[in-house]
C-alpha cells in the first residue's frame, strides 16, 4: 500500500476518534457544570482549555465551543476534524466503502453553516449526540462494510492510537481538576469527577456492571487502564493496535520494533498497580509517562510507516494552484 | 412531436437529418424511437441520466471557478451513430496519421532525417516549447512515443472527417466515454436492443496491453501519476488506474534513487517500470523542466534517460501538438510512408509567414485565431463572434508576435439533434465534434476505441465544444457491419 494513502486512512480513523472524544468531554462537563455546587469556585473548563492547548481567556462554555467545535483551524475543533476526515476519503474513495463516504459526506455537509446559536436551538446534548453517533456508526461501517485488510487496519490504528492519546489526556484533566479541589477521598465532588471520567470514556455503564455502582478511584483507574476487554480502556486500544501491527509488519526493523515496543507497552500496563499510584501521589507522573508512551508510538509508525526507508525527495508542497496543469 | 419541430441548419452537415429532410438510413430505428418519446419523455430520462451522473459523483473541475467547483460533464440522451463504413474509413486514417506522427518524433530526437531533408523548418522544430532538446539521442523504448492519443474530428458540410487537433500529450475524456455508455444503456435500454454496437467498456483492458508491450520487463509495475485530486480530470484519473487494477500516485508517492523510480509504500520502496503519466512534460521533474515547479518528482528524467523506466506518453511528444506544426503533417505522412493522407485537415494560415499573416489580418473577422501553444479551447478566438475591441487586441498580438498564432477558416461543424430542457423541451440542432482515443504499442499495433467522445457545444450558435468553456457529450454508436436492425 503507499504510504501516503496509508497516512491518510490513518488520519481518517484520527479524526473521527477525535471528534467524538472531543465532543464527548464537552458534553460530561456541560452536565456537570449544571449540576455543579454553586458554592463551588472550580472552573472545570479551564482544565479542558488547558489540556487541548486552547488560547481562550476566560475558558467559558460559549468560548471553548467557539474554538473546539467550530473553529476551522483548532487542531482538535470537531468541525476541523470532521472536515480533514471528509477531504481524506474522497481522495481515498477508492479504499474505504460507500457506506462509509455517504455517511462522512452526509455529516460534513450538515456542519456547513453551523453556529453556536444553531446548536442552542438544535439541544446542546442532542447536537452532541448527534456528533457522537456518528464518529459510532462510522466506524460501525468501517469494521462492517470493508474488507478487513491493510485500508481497514491503518484507519483502526488510526482510531485506536487516537483513543489512547485521549485517555491519557482525560485522565490529565481530572487530575487537575482534582489537584485544585481539596485532597478527601470520598468527597462529592471527587465521586463526581472520577464518574466524569468514566463517562468521558462511555465508561460509566460498563464499569457498574464490571464492578458495581461505588466509585473508587483505583478501580476507575484500572478500568480505564488495564482492563482489555472495555473497548475504550488504553490496554484495549494497545492491544488493537499491536493485532494490527503484527499482521501489516514486514522485515522492515523499524516495523518490528515498533511492534516490540507497543509489545512492551501492554506488559507495562499490565503490571501497573493503581492503589500505589494514588497512595504515592505519583499520578502526575505516571501520566505523562503513559501519555509518552503513546506519542513514541504514534512518531514511529510515521517513521517505519509513512516515509520511505530510503532518503526522500524533499516534501512537495502544493503551490498556490497546484494541480492546475493545462490538460487536453 | 419532437420530430416534426427538429430543423437542421442551413448549409451544414446534421448527423441525424440527410438533405433530403429524411433520418439518415442508420438513424432510422433512432428516429422513431425519439419521435415516440416525445420531448417530455426524452426530458425525464435526461434527469435521470444526469442524477445517476452527479450521485456518481463523475465531475471534473473549473479552472475558471476560483471556488473549484464540481460540475457534471452533461451527456446528451441523443447519440450519435457512426456507420461501420464511417468508421472504418476514419480508423484508417487515424491508424495512418498515427503510425506517421510516431515515425516522426523517433526521427527528430534520433537522426532527424527530416530537418536535414528540409520537409519541416528546424526553426519551427527548436523554438516550439514543447520541443525537448535535451531527449534528442535518448532512444524511446519500443519506439513508441504516443502511446496514448486523442485526435480531435470534426465533421464539414459534407459529412467529412477532418483532423482539427493531435492531441498526443496527456488527452482526457476517454472515461466518460465509457461512463456515458453505462447512462445511456440504463436509461434508454428498449433503444439499445435495435441496434448493435461495437462496445467500449474493453478500454482500461486495451490501455493496459499497450503499456504492458512497451515495458522491459515480463511483469512490469505499472501506475497512473495523476496532479491531483483538484485536477480536472481526477476522475478520469482514479477510474483508469482502478479498472486497469494499477495505483494511482501523485507525485509525492514517487522518489528517484541511484536513477531508479521507486514508489513510497508502506513495506518500503518498490520499483515502478511503467509511467502512464497524466501530467504536462513541464511538471514530471523540477530539475530537467521547471525549477520553479513544486510538481513533479526530482531525478525522474534521470532515470527515464538511463532506460530504466517508461514514460507514457513519452516527454517530448508535444511538439506535434504545436498548432504551427500541424500544418506539415500532410507533409510528414507523404515522408514517412510514402502514401497519401487518408483524413483531410483543416487550412491553415501561419502568421510566421509574411504572405499569410496579411492575409489573417486582413481576413480575421472570418477566421479563427488560435495560440500555437494552446490546448482545451483557451485563447481561442472566433472572428465571427469577436467585438471590434477583441479583433483590435488580437490584431497587436498578431503582429507582436507572429510565430505565436495560427489562423483557421471558420468550420461548418456538423450537428446533432440535441435535447434542450426546460421550459420547453425540444431537441435543436447543436455543434459536434469527434475525439478517438487510440492507444499506440510496441511494433506499431495501433487499437482505436470504437467510436470516441463526441462533444458538443450546448449554446445555441456555439462552435466551442470544450468541456471547461459549456460542453456537453453524446454517447457515440459505432454500428456493426448492418447493424442496424429496426
Amino acid at each position: 500500500m503507499l504510504s501516503r494513502i496509508a497516512r491518510g486512512l490513518y488520519g481518517i480513523g484520527r479524526d473521527v476518534e477525535r471528534a467524538q472524544n472531543v465532543i464527548r468531554i464537552l458534553e460530561v462537563n456541560h452536565k456537570m457544570n449544571l449540576e455543579r455546587d454553586p458554592e463551588d469556585e472550580l472552573n472545570i473548563w479551564l482544565a479542558i482549555s488547558e489540556a487541548f492547548g486552547s488560547q481562550v481567556d476566560p475558558p467559558s462554555e460559549f468560548a471553548l465551543y467557539q474554538e473546539l467545535v467550530l473553529d476551522f483551524e483548532h487542531a482538535y475543533s470537531v468541525r476541523r476534524c470532521i472536515r480533514s476526515a471528509r477531504d481524506g476519503g474522497r481522495a481515498m474513495r477508492d479504499y474505504i466503502s460507500e457506506e462509509m463516504w455517504l455517511h462522512l459526506n452526509g455529516v460534513f455537509l450538515s456542519l456547513t453553516d453551523l453556529s453556536f446559536e444553531q446548536i442552542l436551538a438544535e439541544g446542546r446534548s442532542e447536537f452532541n449526540r448527534r456528533i457522537e453517533t456518528f464518529c459510532d456508526a462510522f466506524h460501525g461501517l468501517a469494521d462492517d462494510t470493508m474488507i478487513q485488510g491493510s485500508a481497514w487496519r491503518f484507519l483502526r490504528i488510526g482510531k485506536f492510537l487516537e483513543r489512547a492519546l485521549m485517555i491519557c489526556r482525560i485522565l490529565e484533566i481530572k487530575r487537575k481538576v482534582l489537584a485544585l479541589a481539596p485532597q478527601e477521598e470520598g468527597r462529592p465532588i471527587d465521586v463526581h469527577q472520577w464518574q466524569a471520567l468514566l463517562r468521558s470514556l462511555s465508561g460509566y455503564e460498563p464499569y457498574r456492571r464490571a464492578y458495581d455502582a461505588r466509585i473508587k478511584p483505583a478501580r476507575v483507574m484500572e478500568f480505564v487502564l488495564q482492563r482489555s476487554d472495555f473497548p475504550r480502556s488504553l490496554a484495549h486500544s494497545i492491544l488493537q493496535i499491536r493485532q494490527a501491527l503484527g499482521t501489516l509488519a514486514s522485515e522492515n526493523a523499524a516495523q518490528l520494533e515498533l511492534c516490540a515496543t507497543a509489545e512492551l507497552f501492554l506488559e507495562q500496563l499490565k503490571v501497573l498497580d493503581a492503589r500505589e499510584v494514588l497512595r504515592s501521589g505519583s499520578l502526575e507522573a505516571y501520566v505523562s509517562v503513559l501519555h509518552k508512551r503513546c506519542s513514541e508510538i504514534a512518531q514511529s509508525l510515521e517513521r517505519s510507516f509513512f516515509v520511505s526507508s530510503r532518503p526522500a525527495s524533499p516534501a512537495i508542497v502544493p503551490a498556490p494552484h497546484a494541480g492546475l496543469v493545462p490538460q487536453q | 412531436m419532437t420530430s416534426e419541430r427538429y430543423r437542421p441548419l442551413e448549409g451544414f452537415y446534421d448527423g441525424m437529418i440527410g438533405s433530403d429532410g429524411l433520418p439518415r438510413s442508420c438513424c432510422a430505428p433512432l428516429w422513431e424511437h425519439l419521435t415516440t418519446l416525445g420531448p417530455q419523455g426524452l426530458a425525464s430520462v435526461q434527469r435521470s441520466a444526469e442524477l445517476s451522473l452527479l450521485n456518481q459523483g463523475i465531475t471534473f473541475t473549473v479552472y475558471a471557478d476560483a471556488r473549484g467547483t464540481e460540475k457534471i460533464f452533461p451527456v446528451d440522451v441523443v447519440p450519435r451513430v457512426l456507420t461501420f463504413e464511417e468508421w472504418t474509413r476514419l480508423e484508417a486514417g487515424l491508424k495512418q496519421r498515427l503510425e506517421a506522427l510516431n515515425h516522426f518524433l523517433c526521427d527528430l530526437y534520433g537522426d532527424q532525417k527530416v530537418l536535414k531533408d528540409g520537409v519541416i523548418p528546424t526553426d519551427l522544430v527548436v523554438n516550439s516549447p514543447h520541443f525537448c532538446r535535451e531527449l534528442v539521442g535518448t532512444p524511446v523504448p519500443e519506439n513508441v512515443f504516443i502511446h496514448v492519443s486523442g485526435t480531435d474530428l470534426i465533421q464539414d458540410e459534407h459529412g467529412e472527417f477532418l483532423v482539427l487537433e493531435d492531441n498526443l500529450r496527456v488527452p482526457s475524456g476517454v472515461s466518460y466515454v465509457i461512463e456515458n455508455r453505462i447512462i445511456m444503456s440504463r436509461v434508454l435500454p428498449d433503444l439499445f436492443s435495435r441496434y448493435r454496437i461495437f462496445r467500449v467498456d474493453h478500454y482500461p483492458q486495451m490501455l493496459l496491453d499497450g503499456l504492458r508491450s512497451v515495458a522491459p520487463c515480463d511483469d512490469p509495475e505499472i501506475a497512473v501519476l495523476t496532479p491531483g485530486i483538484y485536477n480536472s480530470a481526477y476522475f478520469e484519473h482514479s477510474f483508469l488506474s482502478a479498472q486497469m487494477g494499477v495505483r494511482l500516485v501523485e507525485g509525492g508517492d514517487l522518489v528517484v534513487d541511484d536513477d531508479v523510480l521507486y514508489m513510497k509504500t508502506t513495506s518500503g520502496l518498490q520499483r515502478v517500470d511503467v509511467l502512464y503519466r497524466r501530467v504536462d512534460d513541464a511538471f514530471l521533474d523540477p530539475i530537467a523542466f521547471r525549477s520553479d515547479s513544486l510538481l513533479g518528482v526530482p531525478g525522474l528524467m534521470h532515470a527515464y534517460r538511463r532506460g530504466n523506466l517508461v514514460l507514457a506518453n513519452a516527454p517530448g511528444a508535444g511538439v506535434v501538438d504545436d498548432k504551427a506544426m500541424y500544418a506539415y503533417i500532410p507533409r510528414i505522412i507523404r515522408y514517412y510512408l510514402d502514401q497519401e493522407p487518408l483524413l483531410g485537415q483543416v487550412n491553415t494560415y501561419l502568421c510566421r509567414e509574411s504572405k499569410d499573416r496579411d492575409f489573417v489580418l486582413a481576413h480575421l473577422e472570418e477566421l479563427v485565431l488560435k495560440p500555437t501553444d494552446g490546448s482545451g479551447g483557451y485563447g481561442l478566438l472566433v472572428g465571427s463572434h469577436a467585438t471590434r475591441d477583441e479583433l483590435a487586441a488580437a490584431r497587436a498580438a498578431v503582429r507582436a508576435a507572429p510565430h505565436r498564432f495560427i489562423a483557421q477558416p471558420i468550420q461548418k461543424l456538423a450537428t446533432m439533434p440535441t435535447l434542450i430542457g426546460d421550459p420547453d423541451p425540444h431537441l435543436a440542432a447543436r455543434h459536434i465534434d469527434l475525439r478517438p482515443f487510440a492507444v499506440y504499442g510496441a511494433e506499431d499495433q495501433i487499437s482505436v476505441l470504437p467510436g470516441g467522445l463526441t462533444r458538443v457545444a450546448l449554446r445555441e450558435g456555439s462552435l466551442v465544444v470544450n468541456s471547461s468553456q459549456g460542453g456537453g457529450s453524446k454517447d457515440t454508436w459505432v454500428l456493426h457491419d448492418g447493424g442496424e436492425h429496426a
